[in-house]
This record gives structure tokens, C-alpha cells and sequence, in this order.
């Protein structure tokens, strides 16, 4: 990359700093006319010199060119005669004039900012492009050494300033130099000594403050290595927050954090002072200036060797001299500090010259299969503490082979995976796949034949869906205009990500339909199915269509004949608009249905108006007051005295511990009052308390027959009193799809009962098997795919994303798949299924093609599913049945 | 009667329990879960590791010990009976099978929670271990007078 900030901007915008210089140098001659107009209008019209009589006309508006007297008599060409005008309208066309340069004026500072702007903004999405470019670039060897938050400050933070000084970086001096020079020439013209003495407070300004600025320069590199390690630190921090509680390490990271802090603020501290020491310097030579011009001038006016005009002029023209003098040192000033950023930024991003970059993407077009043999010859790998990884391993395997590799974590096996992935280079020997060398293979090949899983998983923010999608996401079809980014150069620039990218056929599908039949069969041979399913029930369907919404309706019906007929009748209680439902709170019960946005949450339905007419109509409202109360006394008797994480806590669904001291305030304020004479926040605090009780779970026995009864006859009154607000709940009931609610509440709507041993594993058993019934499986799975799996997959379990990784691996339908102990955080009996049918699926069968294997196994117990296993030891291969069988028997595929 | 009160009293009749203030019994009722189960639902099984304890407020349930091959019952359980208490106390694994015999009410007692209590109120825990040395003391007994007996049958 480009070591110099200048030479950067200068090969990148070269035709748009012309541009703009040249836009500059035309707007000059009218803020020229601007600052020169006004005198005409005072000395023209204004004092009527040229009006000295009655009737006087001035001649406005002839152009003439001046020619040699021999081409023409007059000396002149006239293109514009022009007209005279009297002093009236004189005044009307100059001040008319002087708006319309006003304007012109205006209108050319707009375009200048306005192009220099987006010229900075353009050449700056194109810096971050090229630097994070760069990074996808870096070989995975690097990364050892980057840290993903200090990479983030960098393209986002340190670049920012860059943006604003790109469109200035040129222009700016030109024209200030400019300014400068004309005052200089200026006064000098008027009196020499005058001159010298600005020129030597200039010089003076030139030479000291750039010195004083070098350890500004020390500073701001320090505070920017600095700032950029705290949001190293900050970010490790985050990312290792369970090991940081797990460990008790939290008082360390805040005393390293403040330590760091207290360094950033003394390094900006002294930069403060420096900052405004240079400035006062600055104005205090600015203002000397002047001070000599009245003594010297004065002195030399009054020995009578200047004459007072003279002395007003220079000063006056002194006057426009210190802004353009100060702008010029504010650049510079802004000059330095971003080239300090930018060395640092491209230092950061230039690799050690002996460090190979990857190849550019530059692949194109159908990616070929790869076939033939791999074979390591004489492959070593030493890490970065020396030790020997793979010691002089050759190894070969026919890329149709199912190979296992067994050994210890210092074995080599998982080296071996690691070379052939591309995530570790050989340092000795060489990697030959087919005819190629690895290295030389386009990633493009290699990143789309070969599969690889390992022990980490990644999986970007988004759904199931978009993470199985990511490994086949590798057809972009060019954007529908050429250039539509102009503001990226380059490889950016003919990317799109709305494009479809989505490479079907390398699944085997044809389009979005089967390639969900494709998805079905990895996530089946991995066995997620289930926990798709169990996702996809959970979740509410986004767009219903009517048939499947009447499908689902009538699988509450055969769901209810399973429950009664598997003896489960008590399972599940039915939402009923009839009856009280005991498993549900008391808020569910009133609002049956769910709350489409928050004027109904449950969470503060206390304090809704609605819902409290409702209450005081029947007057329910003192004696669920009245049950928050009993409610909150009884829990924090009994749990009076209890530290906050104590496991007792975990039982008691209606208040947190945390939440204990509010209650115990609110108790104490309301006293031995009634509902009507307590506040009305303290009355939505209790209210709300009692809206969260369920009889069955909390067991207070506060719940009566006769309240049951007024509570079902407030349901119905507060379905009446919402009028429009109805729109704002979707209701729960028995004949219809309620689209707000997730699908499982959809078929079984009712609730599970509590206090019934495996409830709720026996009904979710009946959920699904009635599902399957009706067909439904697809939608509910499909429905599934949309669980958003959170940033890098927390929200599922280790096995999980191990088996999503996996499935993932398998979609993409690979030449090769490489496994690093990619289900290791499964069980013995789940691996040793899924491995079993992954190998046979790897030797091809129901018209697909088969593709080979080789996996560093997760125990011995699984090498029975291989054709031939190699053992390793220490970097060496210690043990290879191909070898064996073909001493003892015909050869096998592979030879070794 | 309120549910949480029918626990308390349930605790109070449970000889470990006996007497441990009530205060504390009504904290543990409060922290653990009331589970019904159907007859022939298992409440746990033998070898397995359990984190919670039971203890039976209506039905009985039937023990059952693993004698090679079969499955050999050895007890029957009723209301007060608590049963898992060793597999909790001591991370031991269930010594027994034990399947409702008709519908049970049990009252559940997570590991965590009965660990929580004791670790908050170690009166409680002197309280609970004066129960188990008297009982131990009368395994102890009965022992020594199996022994004896034996002796004078010889």
C-alpha cells in the first residue's frame, strides 16, 4: 500500500483536485468583484461623483477587446455596446449586481464544499474497502497477531478524520499560499521595511511552532497506539466475559481498564497543553505584528520616509493576512495529524515482506471439481514457538477416500486437516493436490470443493437459514448497471451483495423449493432435525397462508383425541373464552390473547386505563390490590434475610431479589391503607404483582372460585371496552389461527399444566406426532430454519452448532470433506451415528454423488466406519492400515 | 388451605425435618415444586444420578433394587416418605427404583436448593444431622443385636 498519505490522494483524486483547483481559480475574479463593487456603489451613485449634474448618465456594460491599433483603427473590438443609466437607476443595477455576485458567490462555495465533501466521504469508503480488503488477504497466520476489535477502531474510528482532510489535502494550501502571497507582495510594493518585518514574524511562525509541534506528534501516536489497545482490551473483555466471571479476573480487567485510562488522559493532558501553548503563541506573534507596524510605521511616518496613506493600507492589508496564516497552520496542523494516522493505519496493515498475501479473488465463471490424489510430501509444520507440528509426514490419499486419523492433540493428526484446509502452511515439503500444488489452487476451488469442519464453529449473525446458506453463497451475478458503487474502485465495485448468490446447483437443488429438501436431508444426517422442529415450533409462522392456518386448527382437534387417548387429558389446559384458565396468570386470563405491541403488555397492564375501568367496574380492582399486597408480604417474609443468589430463588417466578427493596418501600408507603387511599403507582405495583400469579405454580391459595368468576365476566367487559384498541390484541380462539402466537401455542392452544411429571415432554411428543399427521412437518421445519441463532450461534448449545457446522460442510455437496473433531461436543452414541452415515453417504448412493473423507476422529471408537485409519504420533504417522493391508492382502484404493 | 401451607405441614412430618424451625420449612416448601405423578410413572431409577429428592404427599410408589437380571421390590412408600434424600446428600447414585404405584402428589426438593438452605441457615443442617446421628445410632443397635442374636441361635 501506498507509505504516503499524499502520493495516495494525489494517484486516486488527481482529476478531482484539478477539478476543484480549477473551480477555485474561476471563482476568484467574483469575490474580487464582490469586495471591489461595493466601492463603486458608495463613491458612484451613493456620493454622486460622476451625478455631479442633473441629468448625468453613466455608460454600463461595454466590452470592448483590445486589439493592435493595425487591425483595427479604434485599438479596440466592441462586443457589447452597453447603456447609460442615471444615478437612480445606476444604484437599482449595482446593488442588483452586487446580490447577484452575492449569490454566484454563494452558489461556488456550495459546489466547493459540497465536492470537496463527497470527494473525501468517496475517497474514504474506498480506504476502509481497500484495508479490510487487504485483511481478507492476510493468511491465517496473521491473525495470530490481530485483534478483530483493534482492526474494527482502525477502519472505523481512526480512518473517520482521514474523510474530512482528503478534500482539503491539496486545495487548501494553493489557495491559502495564494491569499498569503498577495499580502506579502502587497505590502512589500507599499514599504520594504514593513514587508521584512512581516516576513521575519512569518518565518519566526514557520520555524518555531512546527518545532514545538514535534512532541505533539510523539504524543498523538502514542494516544492513538493507546486508544486503539483499549478497544483491544475492551473487546477481549467482552468476548471472554465467562472465563472473566468464571475466573473472578473482573476487578483485574477494571483495574487494567483504569490504568489505561489514567494513560490516555495523561498523554491528553500533555497534548492539551502543548495544543494551547502553540496557540497562544500563535496569536501572540499574530498581534506583535502589528504592534511594530504602528511603532515602526509610525516612527518612519512621523521621520516622514512613509506617508500615512501608505501606513493604512498595509496595515489594512495586514489585516487579511493572519486568517489565511492561521488557516495555513490549522492545516498543517491537521496535515500532521493525519499522516500520523495514516502511517499507522497502513503500518498495521502491512505484513512482514517474507509473509505471502493470498492471491486476489479472481475466479470467475463454473469452479471445477477437483480430483486425483492428495499427497503430502516431506510436509513439516513448526509453530510459532518452534515446536515441530508435522515432522517430514508424507501422506497420500485418493480424494475419494474415507480415511480417519487418530492421535492426541500434539499428534500432527489435526495438522494434517489444518495443511490440507488451508489453515496451515507447510513450512517444508510440499502439498499436492491432482496435478497442482495447494497453494497455488484458487481459493476459489479449494473454498467450494473441499469442506471443512473443526472444533470452533462460526456462524454469522442471522437465522439457520442464512448460516447453512453461507457456504454456498459463491454465484454473484454482475450488478444490473456497470458502476453502480462508483464510490468503490476495483474488485468492490462489481459486487453485489442484493445479487443472487446463492449457488444452487453446488447443493444439488435447482432452486430456493428442493434446495430446502437439500437443507432437510444435511440437517437429517446430522440429526438437528428435531431441534429445528423444536425451533420452528416455538416461533410464530411470519406470513400464515389460510389453508395451512386451517390445518392447524383442526391439529388442536386431533392433538386433544391424542391427549385423551394417551391418558394425557390433564396435560393440557384448553383456552377456553368460558372458563378460567388455571395455568395461565391472571393478566392472560383478562386479555386472552396476545398483545400485538406494548399499550397491553403484560408487564405494566397495571397502569393501563382500559384494563383499570374494567377492574373498578367490577370491582376487582381493590381485591387483586389487595392479593399483590398479601403476595409480596408473604414472599418477603419468608424470604427475608436470604442472600440474592441463593438457589432458593429459583423457583419464585413473581418478583426477582433484586426486585425485593422496591416491593418492601412500596409496602411500606401503602401501610395499612386501602386500594382507594393508596397511590396510584403503588396501586399498579400491587396490581401488577397479582396479574403474574398462576394458582397451580405459585400455590398461595389466593386464588377463589368467586374471583375465577368475576375475572372471566371482566374478560368479557374488557373485550367490549377496548373498541378500536381490539385491533391491538390477537385473541386467542378455538376456530381460528392466531398469527401473533408461536405455533406449538397455535396447535395446542391451551397451556401446559404445571406440577405434572414430564408434561411437557409427553405433549411436545404429542404436538409433533400430530403435526406429522397433518403434514405439517414442512412448514414447522421451514418455520425453524427463521430461528435466529444469535451472533456466532450462542443461542444454541455447543453440539448444536457443531452439527450445524457440519450440516453446513455437508450442503454444499464437497469433493472432500475435512473433519477436525467437528462432533466432539456430542456423545459417544450420536457420533457414532452421525459418522456412520455421513461415510455412507460419502461413497454415493440415491443418485448423489459420493465425495471423500478424511477426519481426525473424536475417539478410537469411530475408526470401524473407515476404510483405512492412520495413527499419529508426535508429528509422525505411527501406525497406517492401508500400509498393513497391503502387506497382508490386495492393495487398497489408496496407496500409501 | 393454601397449598404452600399443606407442604409446610407435609416437611414438618418428615423425620429429618422434625426439627428444623418452620419457619425455614416454609422457605423450602416455597423453593420447590409440587409433581404429580401418574401409577407406573417412574419418580426415578436405580444407578442414575439424581439432583432432586421426593417426598410423597398422597399415594404410595414401590421400591424396587436390581438383583442381577430382575428387578426386585423391596418397599412400599407413602405420604412423609422422602425418598432420594441419600442420592442428594451424598452425590451418590440412586440406590433404588421407584415407580408410583398409584397416582402420587410428591413434593420435589432440588439438590441446589436443599444445599442453599443449609449453607444460609447452618442451624438448620445441626438440626437435620442430630435426626440422622439417632438414626444411625438405632441402625447401629439393631446391628449389634442382629449380631447378638445370631450369636445365641448358634
Amino acid at each position: 500500500m501506498e507509505s504516503s498519505l499524499f502520493r495516495y490522494v494525489w494517484n486516486e483524486t488527481r482529476r478531482e483536485q484539478i477539478w476543484i483547483l480549477f473551480i477555485i481559480l474561476a471563482s476568484m475574479p467574483f469575490s474580487f468583484w464582490l469586495l471591489d463593487l461595493p466601492k463603486y456603489i458608495v463613491n458612484g451613485p451613493i456620493q454622486a461623483r460622476g451625478f455631479e449634474h442633473p441629468g448625468d448618465t453613466q455608460h454600463y456594460f461595454q466590452i470592448r477587446i483590445p486589439v493592435p491599433a493595425g487591425v483595427k483603427q479604434e485599438g479596440f473590438v466592441e462586443l457589447l455596446h452597453g447603456f447609460d443609466l442615471d444615478r437612480v437607476w445606476s444604484l437599482v443595477m449595482l446593488s442588483a449586481a452586487f446580490l447577484a455576485l452575492v449569490v454566484i458567490n454563494g452558489l461556488f462555495k456550495y459546489y466547493i464544499n459540497f465536492y470537496k465533501g463527497r470527494l473525501g466521504e468517496r475517497m474514504l469508503g474506498q480506504f476502509r474497502y481497500e484495508l479490510m480488503d487487504r485483511v481478507l488477504r492476510f493468511p491465517m497466520s496473521e491473525f495470530r497477531r490481530v485483534k478483530g476489535a483493534e482492526v474494527a477502531t482502525m477502519i472505523r474510528d481512526e480512518v473517520e478524520p482521514l474523510g474530512g482532510f482528503i478534500g482539503d489535502a491539496i486545495v487548501q494550501p494553493v489557495f491559502l499560499l495564494g491569499q498569503i502571497l498577495t499580502a506579502i507582495v502587497f505590502i512589500l510594493v507599499q514599504n520594504p521595511y514593513l514587508g521584512i518585518i512581516a516576513l521575519v514574524l512569518l518565518a519566526v511562525q514557520g520555524v518555531v511552532i512546527p518545532r514545538l509541534r514535534r512532541r505533539q506528534l510523539v504524543l498523538g501516536r502514542q494516544r492513538q497506539l493507546e486508544s486503539r489497545a483499549l478497544a483491544g482490551a475492551v473487546g477481549e473483555i467482552v468476548d471472554g466475559v465467562a472465563f472473566i466471571h468464571t475466573n473472578d479476573a473482573s476487578d483485574y480487567a477494571r483495574a487494567d481498564l483504569a490504568s489505561r485510562l489514567v494513560k490516555i488522559f495523561g498523554i491528553r493532558f500533555e497534548l492539551y497543553q502543548r495544543k494551547f501553548f502553540v496557540k497562544f503563541l500563535n496569536n501572540l506573534l499574530a498581534q506583535v505584528t502589528p504592534f511594530l507596524f504602528y511603532m515602526v510605521g509610525g516612527f518612519l511616518a512621523i521621520m516622514g520616509t512613509l506617508n500615512i496613506g501608505q501606513l493604512v493600507a498595509v496595515i489594512s492589508a495586514y489585516k487579511d493576512l493572519p486568517s489565511p496564516v492561521k488557516d495555513l497552520i490549522d492545516w498543517d496542523q491537521q496535515r500532521l495529524d493525519v499522516e500520523v494516522k495514516y502511517e499507522q493505519i497502513i503500518e498495521q496493515f502491512s505484513v512482514d515482506p517474507a509473509v505471502e498475501l493470498l492471491p486476489p479473488p479472481d475466479h470467475d465463471g463454473p469452479v471445477p471439481h477437483i480430483a486425483g490424489e492428495l499427497a503430502l510430501s516431506n510436509v513439516s509444520v513448526v509453530d510459532g514457538n518452534g515446536s515441530r507440528l508435522l515432522d517430514n509426514v508424507s501422506f497420500r490419499m485418493g480424494v475419494g477416500d474415507a480415511v480417519a486419523l487418530e492421535g492426541g492433540s500434539a499428534s500432527g493428526a489435526e495438522t494434517i486437516v489444518g495443511v490440507l484446509a488451508r489453515l496451515d502452511v507447510a513450512d517444508g515439503g510440499r502439498v499436492t493436490l491432482g496435478d497442482a500444488d495447494l497453494k497455488d489452487l484458487p481459493l476459489a476451488v479449494t473454498g467450494r470443493r473441499i469442506s471443512y469442519a473443526g472444533i470452533d464453529t462460526f456462524f454469522p449473525q442471522g437465522t439457520i437459514e442464512e448460516a447453512m446458506l453461507f457456504g454456498i453463497r459463491h454465484t454473484s451475478l454482475p450488478p444490473a448497471a456497470p458502476g453502480r458503487y462508483d464510490v468503490i474502485k476495483s474488485r468492490g465495485n462489481n459486487l453485489d451483495v442484493h445479487a443472487a448468490w446463492v449457488d444452487y446447483a453446488a447443493a444439488g437443488a435447482t432452486g430456493p423449493d428442493d434446495l430446502g429438501e437439500r437443507m432437510h436431508d444435511a440437517m437429517v444426517t446430522v440429526d438437528l432435525e428435531h431441534d429445528i422442529l423444536a425451533f420452528g415450533l416455538n416461533r410464530r409462522i411470519p406470513d400464515m397462508w389460510d389453508e395451512a392456518a386451517e390445518r392447524f386448527v383442526e391439529a388442536r382437534t386431533i392433538l386433544r383425541e391424542k391427549l385423551d387417548g394417551g391418558g394425557m387429558t390433564g396435560l393440557v389446559e384448553p383456552f377456553d373464552p368460558e372458563h378460567f384458565n388455571s395455568q395461565s396468570t391472571i393478566a392472560e386470563n383478562l386479555i386472552f390473547g396476545t398483545p400485538l405491541d406494548d399499550t397491553f403488555s403484560l408487564r405494566q397492564l397495571g397502569s393501563n386505563p382500559t384494563v383499570r375501568k374494567v377492574l373498578a367496574e367490577h370491582r376487582l380492582d381493590a381485591a387483586l390490590f389487595a392479593m399483590g399486597k398479601d403476595i409480596a408480604s408473604t414472599i418477603l417474609e419468608v424470604f427475608e434475610g436470604l442472600e440474592a443468589d441463593s438457589p432458593l430463588f429459583e423457583q419464585l417466578s413473581l418478583m426477582s431479589p433484586e426486585q425485593f427493596p422496591d416491593y418492601q418501600a412500596a409496602l411500606k408507603r401503602v401501610g395499612s391503607r386501602s386500594f382507594a387511599g393508596a397511590a396510584s403507582g403503588d396501586q399498579a405495583v400491587f396490581l401488577d404483582l397479582a396479574f403474574g400469579y398462576i394458582e397451580p405454580r405459585d400455590r398461595l391459595g389466593l386464588l377463589t372460585d368467586d374471583l375465577e368468576l368475576s375475572l372471566l365476566d371482566a374478560r368479557h367487559a374488557f373485550y367490549e371496552a377496548l373498541g378500536e384498541d381490539q385491533a391491538k390484541i390477537a385473541f386467542y380462539h378455538p376456530d381460528l389461527y392466531n398469527e401473533a402466537a408461536s405455533v406449538k401455542d397455535n396447535v395446542l392452544m391451551g397451556r401446559v399444566a404445571f406440577g405434572i411429571a414430564e408434561a411437557e415432554s409427553r405433549v411436545s411428543a404429542a404436538v409433533r406426532a400430530t403435526i406429522d399427521e397433518l403434514g405439517l412437518r414442512p412448514i414447522v421445519f421451514h418455520t425453524g430454519l427463521g430461528f435466529n441463532i444469535g451472533s456466532g450461534g450462542k443461542r444454541l448449545s455447543g453440539a448444536q452448532r457443531q452439527k450445524l457446522a457440519m450440516a453446513r460442510a455437508l450442503l454444499r455437496r464437497p469433493d472432500l470433506l475435512l473433519v477436525h473433531r467437528g462432533l466432539m461436543q456430542l456423545d459417544p452414541g450420536s457420533q457414532d451415528a452421525i459418522v456412520g452415515r455421513i461415510v455412507a453417504e460419502s461413497r454415493g448412493a440415491d443418485g448423489r454423488p459420493g465425495f471423500g473423507v478424511l477426519w481426525n476422529l473424536e475417539g478410537d471408537a469411530l475408526a470401524h466406519h473407515f476404510d483405512r485409519v492412520v495413527r499419529m504420533e508426535n508429528g509422525r504417522i505411527a501406525d497406517d492400515s492401508a500400509a498393513r493391508h497391503d502387506d497382508e492382502r490386495e492393495p487398497m484404493r489408496a496407496s500409501a | 388451605m393454601s397449598l404452600l401451607k399443606e407442604d409446610v405441614e407435609v416437611l414438618r412430618e418428615v423425620p429429618i425435618f422434625a426439627s428444623v424451625d418452620p419457619s425455614k420449612l416454609k422457605l423450602l416448601a416455597f423453593a420447590s415444586q409440587r409433581l404429580k405423578f401418574d401409577g407406573g410413572q417412574v419418580l426415578c431409577v436405580e444407578g442414575e444420578l439424581g439432583d432432586r429428592a421426593f417426598v410423597i404427599v398422597k399415594g404410595t410408589a414401590d421400591v424396587f433394587v436390581r438383583a442381577g437380571d430382575t428387578e426386585v421390590k423391596v418397599a412400599t412408600v407413602g405420604r412423609n416418605d422422602f425418598i432420594g434424600d441419600m442420592a442428594i446428600l451424598c452425590d451418590r447414585p440412586r440406590s433404588a427404583t421407584v415407580k408410583a404405584q398409584t397416582s402420587c402428589e410428591t413434593l420435589v426438593i432440588g439438590k441446589t436448593q436443599l444445599m442453599g438452605l443449609l449453607k444460609s441457615f447452618p442451624d438448620m443442617g445441626i438440626a437435620m444431622m442430630r435426626v440422622l446421628a439417632f438414626r444411625l445410632e438405632r441402625t447401629n443397635k439393631a446391628l449389634a443385636q442382629a449380631e447378638l442374636d445370631r450369636f445365641h441361635a448358634h
